[in-house]
């Protein structure tokens, strides 16, 4: 295996087809699930994944040469975006598989469920596991979305930098354990990875780990997006049926300034970039911040605007508030995100010959 | 570096060295049973929280008797019992507020348990001395039994909610429950829904009106038992968090009410919910507070603590991040303060210090329970007196001021929870180990305080009519004047 950047040329009218079977499924499978996923049923989980597996969302960014087809990068976040309005965590699968899956240049197996795993530690990637003569080494202490996934791409370190590693299930060395209360995106349960000198396949260096960034950046983005907009669709049809003070919420102040400002977000900073051939990491890095903050703002006003009903489980909007929470801090929160970018801005301009 | 924390009083709130209504003996009380709160929360609530959470994510009508039961031993189950029905409060909102944030900081929902109690006992209180005896002195007994007695409040229904704590909007509010005058007392019906402490509370307060259509002038008060025929817990919530306090949606099928249990008269409810939530918001203010500190303290425990997380402590955006979180807890904190003594020394103040009430304290007990008595101190006359007592030294104006306050609390400090629990958890990030579940539970908690006692938005409006505006709202004048009692007896209803 080793990694690819290859990709086909979809035109508009194709992927408009692609976006639609993409909110079917989130409108008639992952929806209906959300809430069984959500409470950790396990089978509705299997049930939502093989039903992504069966429309191939989950490695549309495989290479063509490896057997996938090979969509472009910029495909991934709108096709995550119409995922997550059915449910979060299931969108944040997609993601993390396609980002996983990108990286490899031999097919994977049928129905085999790939992860990518950032570095996602407090030091970012001080703290990766570290690849050694094609072994790891070191620890992943909140794989968001890795446990009990078949293959794993991990973002570590050799001595050149960031790199890219893949590790199979089963592999000596790897030890997975299951992490307990998870606030949001529970579709994408995660775990504690453990490498004592687990084998692993060299996937790519530095380029391979920016592509692999840039991709969940965008990813965890345009999850954001989806999880806002079903939040704001069902706090807008809830204002107009819900009667309080002599007539629908809608018609008082407060609750049309909420709906009104979860519009601006949405038609805003929240709206998804065109999908482009590649993402530009600077972008991605930009779109996750800005879209993350935005999620959370919305999904905490719609929970404000269901009133009592919108803290209850039964009602579905405060899991979106969880799951917006989630994207504000995978794979790194957003204090962290803006320091990224802002290094990633001083580099640019070092290398342009602006700055110092 | 110093901890968000309240050591000690006089210097987390300087005023209240100066304030008028406490003594220095008063003070030193007041920081001592704070103190022991502390201890009480740091060592048997916040090593329980996540615990408490998980079983009662997994089992909604859970209910934590034990730790209640140790609560109850401090004294968190009197917080606001005077002294003649067995209590010891003197500063009833201040230091139930106060005592709020301490366990909060160790636990959002058992801080609600205690403050939704508090809000059970809260209408006993305002109903006057004729109430102070029967269940506010069970409660006083029961401080160390088991299994201590519960109360629970219940107001919004499944189709009015924030709208039936509000004076105005209540008036065009889709109440469905309904109270018939009957021989003897009333018999009510309807379903109230969120009641905190509503599946284990052995007395409910219930608010309904006799005619749903006209709730403003109709409404009063009910002391339900848990044994009443017909009354039900027809389901408990699955909350997103503050789970160690249950809530549930009861029901009352055409429960018989005695005349003694009846408090306020026919259009009084009003008044009795704008003076309970003038009390309660400080409170809420101080939960919401102490949700704020708790992320805050954690967070910090962990920065200092952990090798590799001790390095965020030298990113400056952290350390910028570190001081607004203190400074929002602090502004929150004098808020509820202010709120708590203004409804202490100027609301509730002066009806305690009117020379009828003060009569009645020292009245004794043989005499003030005698069947004859009760009867007089609990009927039509002596309800009416009290609403009067109210409007003589309070006035609707006064207490429309002390309910802007008490909502100002109780928005800001909402406000501040949310804020301070999803920036806590920003800054450590979700790979924090043990830390992580802890300021998830903190932000879950800290959701509630901008909902519960009506949406931060209602409580907002209620800032811009009490302070901004000057406006006054017409309860305590209005029944003041006279509406029809369950007599029958009619005053002049002036309406504004």
């Amino acid at each position: 295996m080793s990694a690819t950047t290859a990709s086909t040329i979809i035109d508009a009218e194709e992927f408009d087809a692609l976006l639609s079977v993409a909110g079917a499924y989130a409108r008639d499978v992952a929806r209906p699930l959300a809430l069984d996923v959500d409470a950790g049923d396990e089978e509705a989980g299997r049930r939502a994944w093989s039903a992504l597996c069966e429309i191939g969302l989950e490695r549309s960014l495989l290479a063509a040469e490896a057997g996938g087809p090979g969509l472009p990068d910029g495909t991934l976040a709108p096709l995550a975006e119409a995922v997550a309005t059915g449910d979060g965590g299931t969108a944040l699968r997609l993601v993390l598989s396609n980002v996983a899956l990108a990286g490899l240049a031999t097919p994977p197996a049928e129905a085999a469920r790939w992860a990518y795993v950032p570095a996602a530690g407090v030091r970012g990637l001080e703290d990766a596991p570290e690849l050694r003569a094609n072994a790891l080494v070191g620890e992943a202490r909140f794989a968001l979305g890795a446990a009990g996934a078949d293959g794993l791409v991990i973002a570590c370190r050799d001595t050149k930098g960031p790199a890219l590693a893949a590790v199979v299930r089963g592999t000596p060395g790897l030890r997975e354990r299951p992490v307990d209360d998870q606030l949001g995106l529970r579709g994408a349960p995660a775990a504690v990875l453990s490498f004592d000198h687990a084998t692993a396949i060299p996937l790519g260096g530095v380029d391979a780990a920016a592509r692999a960034g840039a991709l969940v950046h965008a990813g965890v983005a345009g999850i954001a997006r989806g999880i806002a907009r079903r939040a704001h669709e069902m706090a807008f049809a809830y204002a107009e049926e819900r009667y309080q003070g002599g007539g629908p919420i809608i018609i008082h102040g407060a609750v049309r300034d909420m709906l009104a400002r979860m519009a601006e977000r949405e038609l805003g900073v929240g709206r998804a970039p065109e999908p482009a051939t590649a993402v530009d990491p600077a972008v991605a890095l930009a779109q996750k911040a800005a879209c993350t903050d935005a999620a959370v703002a919305t999904t905490t006003d719609a929970v404000q605007v269901f009133g009592g009903m919108g803290y209850m489980r039964e009602t579905g909007v405060e899991k979106l508030m969880r799951d917006a929470r989630y994207c504000q801090l995978f794979p790194a929160s957003n204090w962290a995100t803006r320091e990224a970018l802002l290094q990633l801005q001083r580099t640019r301009r070092a290398s342009s010959g602006h700055g110092t | 570096m110093g901890a968000a924390t309240l050591t000690p009083l006089r210097e987390a709130v300087p005023r209240l060295v100066d304030h008028p209504q406490l003594h220095g003996r008063d003070l030193r009380s007041l920081e001592s049973f704070v103190l022991r709160t502390r201890e009480f929360s740091r060592s048997a609530i916040r090593p329980r929280a996540l615990e408490l959470d998980r079983i009662a994510d997994g089992d909604p009508g859970h209910f934590p008797w034990e730790l209640a039961a140790e609560g109850a031993k401090l004294g968190l189950l009197n917080l606001i019992t005077p002294r003649p029905s067995g209590g010891d409060a003197d500063q009833f909102c201040l230091r139930a507020a106060l005592v709020a944030e301490e366990i909060a900081a160790g636990c959002g929902g058992m801080a609600t348990l205690f403050g939704a109690h508090a809000l059970g006992l809260t209408p006993l209180l305002l109903a006057g001395p004729g109430q102070w005896d029967g269940v506010m002195k069970e409660v006083a007994a029961s401080k160390d039994d088991e299994r201590p007695l519960i109360m629970a409040c219940a107001i919004t229904e499944p189709s009015a909610g924030t709208d039936v704590e509000h004076h105005k909007l209540v008036r065009s509010a889709k109440l469905v429950s309904r109270a018939v005058r009957v021989d003897g007392g009333y018999r009510i019906s309807g379903v109230k829904h969120f009641i905190s402490n509503g599946n284990v509370a052995r007395w409910t307060t219930v608010v309904m009106p006799e005619d749903p259509k006209r709730p403003y002038e109709t409404t009063l008060a009910f002391l339900v038992p848990d044994d009443a025929p017909g009354f039900a817990v027809t389901k408990v919530e699955h909350k997103m968090g503050q789970r160690a306090s249950p809530a549930a949606e009861l029901t009352f099928d055409d429960v018989f009410v005695p005349d003694d249990h009846v408090l306020g008269r026919p259009g009084d409810g009003m008044a009795m919910v704008a003076g309970v939530l003038a009390g309660s918001r400080p409170v809420v203010g101080g939960i919401a507070t102490g949700i704020a500190r708790g992320a805050y303290e954690r967070l910090l425990e962990w920065l200092q603590a952990d090798p590799v997380a001790g390095g965020l402590l030298h990113h400056q955006q952290v350390q910028l991040a570190l001081a607004q979180m203190y400074e929002a807890i602090h502004v929150s904190r004098q808020a509820y303060v202010d709120a708590a003594t203004e409804f202490d020394s100027i609301s509730l103040g002066k009806l305690m210090a009117n020379v009828s009430t003060r009569l009645f304290g020292r009245m004794p007990a043989a005499v003030r329970t005698n069947a004859v008595a009760h009867r007089r101190l609990t009927g039509d006359q002596s309800r009416r007196l009290m609403i009067q007592l109210m409007q003589r030294s309070v006035g609707d104006r006064v207490l429309t001021q002390t309910l802007g306050m008490s909502s100002l609390a109780k928005a800001r400090g909402g406000d501040t929870a949310v804020w301070v629990a999803g920036l806590a958890l920003e800054i450590a990030g979700l790979d924090c180990g043990a830390l992580r579940p802890e300021l998830e539970k903190c932000l879950r908690d800290a959701k509630l305080c901008q909902i519960y006692e009506g949406t931060n938005q209602l409580n907002r409006l209620e800032v811009y009519e009490g302070l901004v505006a000057g406006l006054s709202m017409h309860v305590l004048d209005d029944a003041a004047a006279g509406m029809p009692g369950p007599d029958g007896h009619s005053g002049n209803g002036a309406m504004r």
